[in-house]
């Protein structure tokens, strides 16, 4: 059953701590995740990560401690953030995408004061990285970093240790820590402080990836969040029979809580892929034989052009919204008319979805369904800030006890009204059924000549005539304010004569885009999060 | 306020940089002035931050108001730490309870005080404890407890200047300030989280009404561990550029000794601490005339003192970071408005609310108090939001108050005491009020009691007489001003105040008053 409170005196444990152990004890050696070679039972997990974080209270972590998170998805990364959540200290995923000035920047807006780290990952040198950020940060001796671009940041611990590296700087520092005190005592301070997390401690700080502004950290409670995750699981049917799929990272908010939290709070079992080769991911996905599948269609878009993919057996796959590795006779024959769903790291993930994986009779195409369980809410013109009427575009706002606690750093009111409502930046209307249609971002909204044109309404168009992604954006322009533009991205040359024609007999003349790109995929200008990087698409247009 | 993103760190730098030679705190003969404050709790900053104390670490300092203590405040503040004041008067247990609800990382303890020794208590709790944790081993029984110090002896070695500043520009007015412990007369102690945000505006809302500028030689006779002393004393005076002084040992006529040589020119406490030191043989002789019209009135001349009720009863709580309603203290209020408790300050809306519904009354009727706003606490320690505040941001304050149609708020008593006899609802601050309107009543109390032959609630009284009275007297006065269903039923006359059980925070013990009642009261 779905709660709208946080609190209803039901069974479910309301903070991580009592949540592992409870699921330790139930599930026992089940597995818990599979990441390519890397696995983890319950019991596994809950011992591990009680041997870290005795590790981490013999080094002074504990409630108000911020701890960053450098790992890709993997056990690493599990045993990581539970042994941080269950003392109470507060939890800082980072993207492994992150360059060294941007995890100089989270570290210092984050008020991370430990930071526990992978080695390496692709690319990716982290004690290199590390040294790029913190120009005092000395890791060949022992010692502390005392540095002024990162004043909170006293101890990084690597995992595995690199070489090079002193010991200090490594999960053996924390193991010796922990040796210096009696087991038993230990295990007595670990109780003591797992019963001491509340429901209302802080437990995590997600970054939003910033594809609008520099990123924010988002603090979501433990209460809040566990009880929003088992409400999205009792929706979607997410239960400890199912095996789910999802290559969604765990350093951001579906890959954290829809997809980790959920796992857990489910008691199933996840399954990913950090093979960088299409046939390394579907080798997992054929051996582990998910049942569900969930996350970016991106993510597995390439898949079924590998070469090995017409052999595979992937008939283990019964649901989920990765259509394109879906078996043919569950892929829907038009996409359009499924549910579509709003997520977004305020909202702890999922805010607006519909328990409901059929096909959608044709009015409520484009449907994104109803607030998620807790939530309210309503659609506000920017301009007059009242209630729009149905039917009327606005920006969707929300108020829940499931929304963030707030931005790391900013104050409650800068950040909801009075009345408690989050403004999302988000354009929906809403239908007489109280369906909800998103209709772009509200700053993405293009002013041309008077009129404002939907981004999104244009590129559902241009993907409907082209069977190509567009991205449609405004672009200065001397007479009209703003120029509709767009790009079409494809391998092949697009004949953008005929697409304005097209265009013209589908949609108002101030919508039609006067000014089109061509880009190739591997050309389109992206960001480390992955999402498209508008200003420089922008920038594409100035000399076109 | 002269700091647009205001925080302590930011302030302490402000207050060196422009009223440095000012004064800021005298504690008896000892004074500090605002150069030396930043200076020193910078220095000491450094240490705290070598011995581990990080940002949004939780500091409880245990100690009586004194200079030591602001250099202490403020230096854990300094670097982003959250203070969690605890109380002098705490017992033993209460100690070691507050210290494991709020996860004190840190423990600085006065070395003794009045006859305590704080380690010693702890101990009689938790064996062994104070020698185990300075070992760097922690306990069972207080798990994130990492270090216990004495305020006397606190670490030497020191961090970089530049890493504290660094910590300091690091600290945000929406970070963790301050965990108040507070306790309402029936529950349990519950911790009131402010942000430096919400608090610095919460006390530079008032400082105009409360009559406090720069240059103010502001006597605050209330603790530091309590909202009145740390908001309406330390941090009224730091955000104001005032002189805050105080006495670590204060008797009546030590204070009036004070008070005259060290020109002070705001009293402000409770009312009572003001009668108490206007009733020491010294007071007549005593130069006051330093003392300014927004004063307590017990403590300024006859000819000075304005008329009961005319100047605002300005009003607070924790939650608000002390006071959040009121009016100009050197002014009378219009005669309309007397009696009341003035307006409420920029940064808290007031709604009151109907008791039952929740819903919002008009004008002129009774219900709770209920607030919301920038300057509100951010939330109690351990509670959900859901349980703390309404969807639209309100707190329940479980205060009694009317919202006349000017936005004067009135105070009618706590929501929790209130209780019913015969199905009609009694205020014990109503018939308290009433019952201090007969001449020779000088103070009174009242709670519901068991009627043990009857088998109900009726009204009790416990009173102080000037002159001991008859209790038909009482009764036949007392129905001179109240319904019938609002006299008391059953009487205790007082000889002395000290009858009166208090709690260890200065609030009248209701469940020991209720029991004072029914064990020697006189049934008319």
């Amino acid at each position: 059953m779905t709660q709208p409170t946080v609190d209803t005196g039901d069974a479910l444990p309301l903070t991580l701590p009592r949540l592992l152990e409870m699921r330790a004890r139930e599930l026992g050696d089940a597995p818990f995740i599979v990441v390519d070679d890397d696995r983890l039972s319950y019991r596994e997990a809950e011992r591990s990560s009680r041997v870290l974080a005795r590790g981490l209270i013999a080094s002074g972590a504990g409630k108000g401690t911020h701890v960053g998170l450098l790992f890709p998805n993997g056990a690493g990364y599990v045993v990581a953030c539970l042994a941080v959540i269950r003392i109470g200290a507060v939890a800082v995923p980072l993207s492994t995408f992150s360059k060294p000035r941007e995890i100089a920047e989270l570290v210092r807006n984050a008020d991370i004061d430990i930071l526990l780290s992978t080695k390496a990952h692709r690319s990716h040198d982290y004690p290199q990285a590390l040294r790029t950020a913190f120009a005092e940060l000395d890791t060949t001796g022992p010692g502390a970093l005392w540095s002024t671009s990162a004043p909170t940041l006293r101890r990084i611990y690597f995992d595995p240790p690199p070489s090079g590296v002193h010991p200090d700087w490594t999960y053996h520092a924390l193991q010796r820590a922990a040796q210096s005190v009696p087991d038993g005592v230990l295990d007595a301070v670990l109780d003591g402080m797992e019963a001491d997390v509340a429901p209302s401690d802080r437990m995590v700080v997600i970054h939003t990836s910033g594809s609008t502004s520099a990123p924010k950290g988002v603090v979501h409670t433990h209460g809040a969040l566990i009880r929003h995750i088992d409400n999205l699981n009792t929706n979607r049917r997410f239960d400890r029979t199912e095996i789910l799929f999802s290559n969604s990272p765990w350093f951001w908010i579906g890959g954290f809580a829809y997809t980790l939290l959920g796992t857990l709070i489910a008691g199933a079992r996840l399954v990913c892929s950090n093979a960088q080769h299409a046939a390394g991911v579907l080798d997992v996905i054929e051996c582990e034989r998910p049942t569900m599948v969930n996350g970016f269609a991106q993510s597995v878009a390439h898949l079924p052009s590998d070469p090995s993919y017409a052999g595979r057996d992937l008939s283990s796959i019964r649901r989920g919204n990765l259509y394109p590795i879906l078996p043919r006779a569950l892929q829907p024959a038009d996409p359009g008319l499924r549910h579509g769903m709003l997520g977004m790291t305020e909202a702890g993930s999922v805010c607006l979805d519909a328990p409901n994986e059929n096909d959608l009779p044709e009015p409520q195409r484009g449907s994104f369904g109803r607030p998620a369980p807790g939530f309210e809410s309503r659609i506000v013109d920017a301009e007059s800030g009242r209630v729009c009427p149905t039917g009327m575009v606005g920006e969707l706002q929300l108020r829940s006890p499931f929304l963030m606690q707030g931005y790391l750093g900013r104050e409650r009111h800068d950040t909801f009204d009075p009345d408690g409502w989050f403004a999302t930046g988000d354009l929906f209307h809403v239908d007489e059924a109280g369906l909800h249609y998103f209709h772009g971002r509200a700053g993405s909204m293009i002013k041309t000549a008077g009129a404002n044109v939907s981004p999104r309404e244009v590129e559902a168009e241009i993907a409907d005539i082209t069977g190509c992604t567009a991205i449609v954006i405004g672009v200065p322009d001397a007479d009209r304010g703003q120029r509709v533009a767009a790009v079409v991205v494809s391998s092949e040359p697009v004949d953008f004569e005929r697409l304005q024609t097209s265009l013209r007999e589908r949609l108002s003349s101030y919508k039609v885009p006067r000014t089109f790109l061509h880009l190739r995929q591997e050309d389109l200008p992206l960001m480390s999060s992955g999402k498209c990087d508008l200003p420089a698409l922008k920038k594409l247009f100035d000399g076109n | 306020m002269e700091i647009e993103n205001p925080t302590v760190p930011a302030f302490l730098v402000h207050r060196a940089a422009t009223s440095g030679e000012t004064i800021a705190l005298i504690q008896d003969e000892t004074s500090i002035s605002y150069a030396e404050l930043d200076r020193r709790s910078r220095e000491l900053a450094g240490r705290l931050v070598a011995a581990g104390i990080g940002k949004h670490a939780r500091i409880a300092l245990l100690a009586p108001n004194g200079i030591d203590w602001a250099v202490i405040a403020y230096a854990a503040l300094r670097v982003g730490a959250v203070l969690v004041p605890l109380s002098t008067l705490l017992r033993p247990p209460e100690l070691v309870a507050q210290l494991r609800q709020a996860s004190i990382s840190h423990l600085v303890a006065s070395p003794g005080y009045r006859g305590r020794n704080y380690f010693a208590d702890l101990e009689s709790i938790v064996p062994g404890i104070v020698e185990e944790t300075n070992a760097g081993r922690r306990t069972a029984a207080l798990p994130a407890l990492q270090a216990i110090w004495a305020a006397d002896a606190l670490p030497s070695l020191s961090a970089r200047r530049e890493i504290v500043e660094a910590l300091a520009e690091s600290v945000r007015p929406a970070d963790e300030l301050v965990i108040l412990f507070t306790s309402g007369s029936r529950s349990a102690p519950k911790g009131v989280v402010h942000t430096h945000g919400n608090a610095l505006r919460a006390v530079a809302s008032g400082l105009d009404l409360r009559c406090i500028g720069r240059g103010e030689r502001l006597y605050v006779p209330m603790p530091f561990f309590w909202t009145g002393g740390l908001s309406a004393g330390l941090l009224s005076a730091l955000v104001a550029g005032a002189t805050l002084l105080t006495e670590s040992d204060p008797t009546p006529a030590r204070t009036l000794a004070f008070l005259s040589r060290q020109r002070v020119s705001l009293f402000r406490g409770w009312p009572d601490q003001a009668a108490r030191i206007a009733a020491d043989p010294a007071f007549a002789a005593t130069d006051l005339s330093s003392l300014g019209p927004a004063s307590l009135p017990a403590l300024l001349p006859e000819s000075r003192r304005p008329r009961p009720g005319a100047r605002a009863n300005i009003f607070g709580m924790t939650e608000t970071f002390g006071p959040y309603c009121g009016s100009r203290l050197d002014t009378d209020m219009p005669d309309d408005k007397h009696g009341s408790c003035g307006r409420p300050f920029d940064g808290i809306e007031v709604r009151i609310l109907e008791i039952e519904s929740g819903a919002p009354v008009e004008p002129g009727i009774q219900g709770e108090i209920a607030l919301r706003g920038p300057n509100l606490m951010s939330g109690i320690l351990g509670r959900l939001r859901e349980h703390t505040f309404t969807p639209d941001g309100f707190y329940g304050t479980r205060d009694l108050g009317v919202l006349d149609d000017d936005g004067y708020l009135y105070f009618k008593g706590r929501a929790d005491d209130m209780f019913k006899v015969s199905g009609a609802t009694v205020y014990p601050s109503e018939v308290e009020a009433a019952l201090r309107t007969i001449p020779s009543v000088a103070q009174a109390f009242v709670a519901n009691v068991r009627d043990e032959e009857d088998d109900r609630e009726v009204v009790g009284a416990a009173v102080l007489c000037r002159d001991r009275m008859e209790l038909a007297t009482l009764d036949r006065l007392a129905r001179e001003r109240l319904s019938a269903f609002k006299v008391p039923r059953r009487w205790v006359q007082l000889t002395s105040l000290d009858e009166v059980p208090m709690m260890t925070t200065g609030k009248v013990d209701k469940h020991g008053l209720q029991q004072l009642i029914a064990k020697s009261g006189v049934t008319v």
